[in-house]
């Protein structure tokens, strides 16, 4: 149960955020965009792994909140003119984690494999509540004419529609997630829903009421989770309802798994993993034809990371922690 | 008169067609080791189970201090200071003997929804986590990871842990299962030193242990009380040498 | 509403009930059996639906198509647990969901790759076209009920098949205490293959039989595991008799939604789960968490 990472691991992120800050000053749009929706996800995967990773909750419908902040901010933006984030946000983040509530409250009460088949169940009805009804453009999806903006008085202090700014946001906001995750693994509720994780039924045996703090943690999760959903939304300024679907879902979880359950940064590093290795595969130069069909690479790929991969990058950067440390001693 | 700590009135409990424990009356006093003995299978961890609350009777009733406590969850029963040891060694591998601690120190502390607060803030807990873990005989492990142990420090930190919840009716099951000579000792010690101010419930194969620190007995075989009271009236009883200390 | 047309309706309900049990079995079987959660069950109804289509082109008739499909399936069965499923038996379930999720992106695109994106519609074999007239204006088509009397037919075969033979008496074991089966020293290598093979080609048969009634599209394997899983949820994992019961009742949930909430017609059946869960979490006839 250590929470607080390692020094080394603190210099690997600050690598990482060093790179990061650089990459707008390149100036390339397509970049900038892509490592743009590589932190959202990120995020998205971070949040994933809160409760997968550290309270044992299998979730196969994290996508479903995900997707509810995004079409909530285009059900609260004006057609004509932006909306303000200051009020945007907060609602976003309401709407989803009251849906975490709700589901949470039904699914938390299940195990196991009932649990997998239940959240992706619940998320597939959002899915295709917002498919096949026609108050969010339907099957088509919906757009965001005017990005969020914050405005305070008269003054407009940000406007997310900045390609660079809406970055910078993300990366704010992604440090902030990963912070305010820390900050609650390392309080009491953290340990407790770790102690979950391991033993269940030790922990009812100690006098934990656990479902209320497995739906916590699921609510947490999340509020998270729709955070990266509104940041995701702003990106393309367009949410289809793929976005709640259970490919995004299980994309998540595969993030999850790449970068190293259990470690929180990692699962975000899995995004940039992932995000990166399919960029790779629709590359037309290296795949040709194949690139057309660059979901069976994916595939595969994911079958792969499967089978071979066991601590996932998260896990490999923290072995290398702890082989340094052995040998500066 | 007072209501007796715990009592257990025309308690059963059967699975499927087996009846583990079937109309046993039993009655444990504040200040009182109360051993419960019987060949295996005869009941004595389903009882252990119906008192903690992780497993609910098909007939009878519990009482804690006079209140009903049947049927309620095992977080509650907790909460009502009963806590229990597992014969199975049922502790958190992946973590510290201080972090195993801590989990049933703070549980007893009520609600652990704090966010915010680093865990290791909570000084109230910390002291009752280092007590228990010298009650137990653990201080030098505090921070060893409990997979790592020795199987007789692994049924140590159980115990530490049962002590970190600081309940007043302790549910012993096997404590001594697995344990040298001088491990022995130290739990029986433990044990002796706790019973004035507790109720202690303790099941136990080494007749010689058992004998040295029980108040009361109570023997049971096939789910149903064959014979209970002081260690004197248990050792001459007929009905016990025939049915269960005979074959010596 | 008249009552001949909530006969109708409720003759569909039953009809999309019975062909979700031979989907919903065989993926509580697989379950059961070998502990594994298999995302990628309804990938072989779509497998199924597309087979029928090419199929009954090439051979002129639907029955020729699912005679031939059969042993495809099959064949198709055995091939994927022995390349990826035998890696599961042993691994969390996480894991299986994701090595079974990767298969189904495979699938996607290999169904992409095959036979593109447009929908295709299956021609119903000619002795079945026609409908008997219920009234005036009413009818209801002959293959509809073809359809349910195949499900049933298959479903009564498998009950028989699990109550008296020893085949099915070990799949039962394995279903209800899947340590015992290993502990009966029994070929297990072997008898997992069949009853994997087995549930694909239950999947398959159902994307066959479906498709001259539901056009064959898209995306149409994750839409029926998803219902699938309800099923499975409400039934309980393991219980075959859960399964019957569940998809009945989200088969009937699903037409009666349609009639009567048309605007909430794709949430009812989760509607229904949610009520089951509420009061059972581990299913009608679960073994209990």
């Amino acid at each position: 149960m250590t929470v607080i990472p390692s020094k080394f691991v603190i210099i690997v992120l600050c690598f990482f955020i060093a790179i990061l800050i650089f990459v707008p000053f390149t100036g390339d749009k397509y970049w900038i965009k892509l490592v743009t929706r590589m932190m959202v996800l990120g995020m998205f995967a971070m949040s994933l792994d809160f409760i997968v990773g550290y309270t044992g909750l299998v979730s196969f419908g994290h996508a479903a909140f995900f997707g509810l902040a995004a079409y909530t901010l285009h059900l609260i933006s004006p057609e004509e003119t932006a909306v303000n984030l200051l009020w945007a946000l907060p609602v976003c983040l309401l709407v989803s984690g009251t849906a975490a509530a709700i589901i949470g409250a039904l699914s938390v009460r299940t195990r196991g494999i009932y649990f997998i088949m239940v959240t992706l169940a619940f998320a597939q009805m959002l899915f295709y509540f917002f498919h096949d009804s026609d108050i969010a453009g339907g099957s088509d999806g919906a757009f965001i004419y005017f990005k969020p903006v914050i405005v305070l008085g008269e003054l407009t202090l940000m406007d997310l529609d900045g390609q660079n700014v809406l970055y910078f946001f993300s990366l704010v906001s992604l440090m902030f997630a990963y912070g305010f995750l820390l900050i609650i693994l390392r309080s009491p509720f953290g340990r407790v829903i770790q102690g979950i994780k391991v033993n269940e039924h030790r922990m009812r045996a100690l006098g934990y009421n656990t479902y209320i703090y497995k739906l916590v943690s699921f609510i947490i999760a999340g509020l998270i989770g729709g955070y990266a959903g509104f940041l995701f939304a702003c990106i393309d300024g367009f949410v289809p309802p793929e976005l709640l679907g259970w490919q995004e879902s299980g994309l998540a979880l595969v993030m999850v798994i790449l970068g190293g359950i259990g470690t929180l940064f990692g699962p975000a590093l899995g995004a940039v993993a992932l995000l990166g290795v399919e960029e790779l595969f629709r590359e037309r130069h290296i795949f040709g034809q194949l690139s057309e069909h660059w979901q069976i690479m994916l595939g595969a790929f994911v079958i792969a990371v499967v089978l071979m991969l066991k601590n996932g990058i998260g896990g490999l950067i923290l072995k290398i922690g702890d082989r340094l440390k052995g040998s500066v001693r | 008169m007072s209501d007796p700590l715990l009592l257990a009135q025309d308690l059963s409990v059967s699975f499927g067609g087996l009846h583990a424990v079937s109309n046993l009356n039993l009655e444990v006093e504040m200040g009182e080791v109360h051993a419960i003995i019987g060949p295996n299978g005869a009941g004595k961890t389903s009882l252990i189970n119906l008192f903690s609350g992780d497993i609910e009777p098909t007939r009878g009733r519990v009482y804690h201090r006079g209140e009903d406590i049947t049927g309620l969850p095992p977080y509650q029963v907790v909460a009502r200071g009963i806590g229990r040891s597992y014969q199975i060694t049922n502790i958190f591998l992946e973590f510290t003997c201080s972090q195993n601690c801590w989990l049933a120190a703070r549980a007893r502390l009520g609600s652990a929804m704090r966010f915010f607060v680093p865990s290791g803030r909570d000084i109230h807990t910390a002291k009752r986590v280092s007590e228990a873990l010298s009650l137990a005989g653990l201080e030098a492990k505090a921070n060893n990871v409990a997979k790592e142990l020795s199987y007789g420090e692994q049924r140590q930190l159980e115990i530490a842990m049962l002590m970190a919840l600081e309940p007043e009716i302790l549910l012993l099951d096997e404590p001594l299962a697995g344990l040298g000579v001088d491990e022995s000792q130290g739990v029986l010690d433990l044990v002796r030193r706790l019973a004035p101010e507790h109720g202690i419930v303790l099941i136990e194969h080494d007749m010689d242990a058992v004998f040295a620190i029980a108040d009361k007995l109570t023997v049971m075989v096939d789910g149903r009380v064959l014979e209970s009271g002081t260690p004197e009236i248990i050792k001459v009883s007929e009905k016990v040498r025939k049915a269960y200390l005979g074959d010596d | 509403m008249d009552w001949l047309l909530f006969f109708i309706q409720t003759l569909n309900g039953i009809q999309y009930g019975l062909l979700l049990f031979l989907i919903a079995s065989g993926l509580s079987i697989v379950f059961g059996v070998m502990g594994v959660i298999n995302l990628a069950h309804g990938s072989f109804y779509m497998i199924g639906a597309y087979l029928a289509f090419t199929l009954s082109e090439l051979t002129g008739s639907l029955f020729y198509a699912i005679l031939l499909g059969i042993p495809i399936t099959m064949l198709l069965g055995f091939f994927v647990e022995r390349f990826f499923i035998v890696h599961l038996y042993h691994r969390d379930h996480l894991q299986q969901v994701l090595l079974t999720f990767g298969l189904i992106l495979i699938f996607n695109e290999l169904q992409q790759i095959l036979w593109g994106g447009d929908p295709h519609a299956v021609p119903m074999p000619a002795v079945l076209t026609g409908s008997f007239p219920l009234s005036d204006t009413l009818s209801y088509p002959v293959y509809r009920f073809f359809l349910s009397a195949v499900c049933l037919g298959m479903s009564i075969v498998m009950y028989l098949v699990l109550k008296h033979t020893r085949f099915g008496m070990r799949i039962r074991a394995g279903a209800s205490n899947r340590t015992m089966i290993e502990a009966l020293g029994i070929n297990i290598r072997f008898l997992y293959s069949l009853v994997f093979a087995i549930g694909v080609a239950l999947a398959g048969v159902a994307g066959m039989l479906a498709a001259p009634v539901e056009t064959v599209y898209p995306g149409m394997g994750e839409q029926i595991l998803i219902v699938s899983f309800v099923v499975v949820v409400i039934g309980g994992i393991g219980s075959i008799r859960g399964a019957f019961i569940g998809a009945l009742a989200i088969g009937l949930a699903d037409v009666y939604g349609q009639v009567f909430l048309p605007d909430l017609a794709s949430v009812a059946v989760y509607g229904v789960m949610a009520g089951v869960l509420l009061l059972r979490p581990s299913g009608l006839f679960g073994r209990g968490t």
